[in-house]
């Protein structure tokens, strides 16, 4: 009994440290809404507008970081599948399509799905540059009625 | 104090210790933690940046309890049950082949996988010899 009414305690306590150091700082977050995007203050990040000139310039190579189930379902026109799981089994085929000096760009399901920054940062250390996120990923996509194709790899 | 007691204060210590850098390393970017727990995709997202307020401030009033005997019994309830949340939802995404960032300390911690599990399996069997402990040497 004495164990649990401490427990409760210190929760309360940090609950209330928790909100007064959110009221001093709040740090840029509002409480009830969803986390902040990435695509507004860094760089590495693309809105769909962006992503969607820099494919308008056709230097680009486009990385899908999910499954490959749910690629085959259905993914981002001229993509490759690159599984941010099955990362070094799916690599040797998609890397001749990579290009070093131009940009390639990843996504994976939406805006906090972590699949394409877990292949940014094994191409990073497989020494390419140029690495962008499209953050609203598939999801975006789809919603925005762009074009789409099924199968493949 | 018996080798017992000594050998609980040391594991009390260390357990806290650990609390309170967890809690440190999350206060300061709110955003980023946020971003982190939804990347576990188990929380609906408008309770996902409460979590990330309130929960170092909590880490760091569960580790500080931890140092301070009286304290210990309910510290390491609350030890207990971080631990094994943190546990169920890193195995749960693992499973679903999510690859998040474990975020265990920060967001620049690793991807949860073998050593984020290792840490929290620890953190777990820690508190709970911890708690077990306490509730023998605290009458009801």
């Amino acid at each position: 009994m004495r164990g649990l009414r401490d427990a409760l305690r210190i929760l309360a306590t940090g609950v209330l440290l928790g909100f007064a150091i959110h009221f001093v700082h709040p740090a840029g977050v509002e409480l009830f809404s969803p986390p902040p995007l990435r695509s507004g203050s860094d760089a590495r990040y693309l809105t769909l507008l962006r992503f969607q000139e820099i494919l308008s310039t056709g230097r680009v190579a486009v990385i899908d970081a999910r499954t490959s189930d749910a690629f085959a379902r259905g993914h981002i026109e001229g993509a490759w599948n690159l599984p941010a799981i099955r990362f070094e089994s799916h690599f040797e085929a998609v890397v001749r399509y990579l290009p070093r000096e131009s940009e390639t760009v990843i996504y994976c399901d939406g805006p906090y799905c972590v699949l394409a920054d877990s292949v940014r940062e094994n191409l990073e250390r497989l020494g390419f540059g140029n690495l962008k996120i499209f953050e609203g990923g598939w999801k975006e996509w789809v919603d925005a009625g762009l074009p789409v194709a099924k199968g493949g790899e | 104090m018996n080798p017992t007691d000594r050998w609980r204060t040391v594991a009390s210590i260390v357990l806290g210790g650990l609390f309170l850098v967890a809690g440190a390393l999350k206060l300061p970017d709110p955003a980023a933690f946020s971003r982190t727990i939804a990347g576990f995709d188990l929380l609906p997202l408008a309770s996902v940046t409460l979590i990330a307020v309130l929960l170092p401030a909590v880490e760091l009033c569960a580790g500080a309890a931890l140092l301070h005997t009286p304290l210990r019994y309910g510290a390491s309830l609350i030890a207990a049950l971080l631990s094994l949340s943190f546990l169920v939802a890193s195995f749960s995404a693992w499973i679903r082949g999510l690859d998040p960032v474990c975020g265990c300390f920060g967001p620049e911690s690793g991807r949860v996988g073998g050593i984020s599990f290792l840490v929290e399996g620890t953190v777990l069997v820690l508190s709970c010899v911890i708690f077990r402990g306490e509730q023998r040497r605290i009458p009801a």
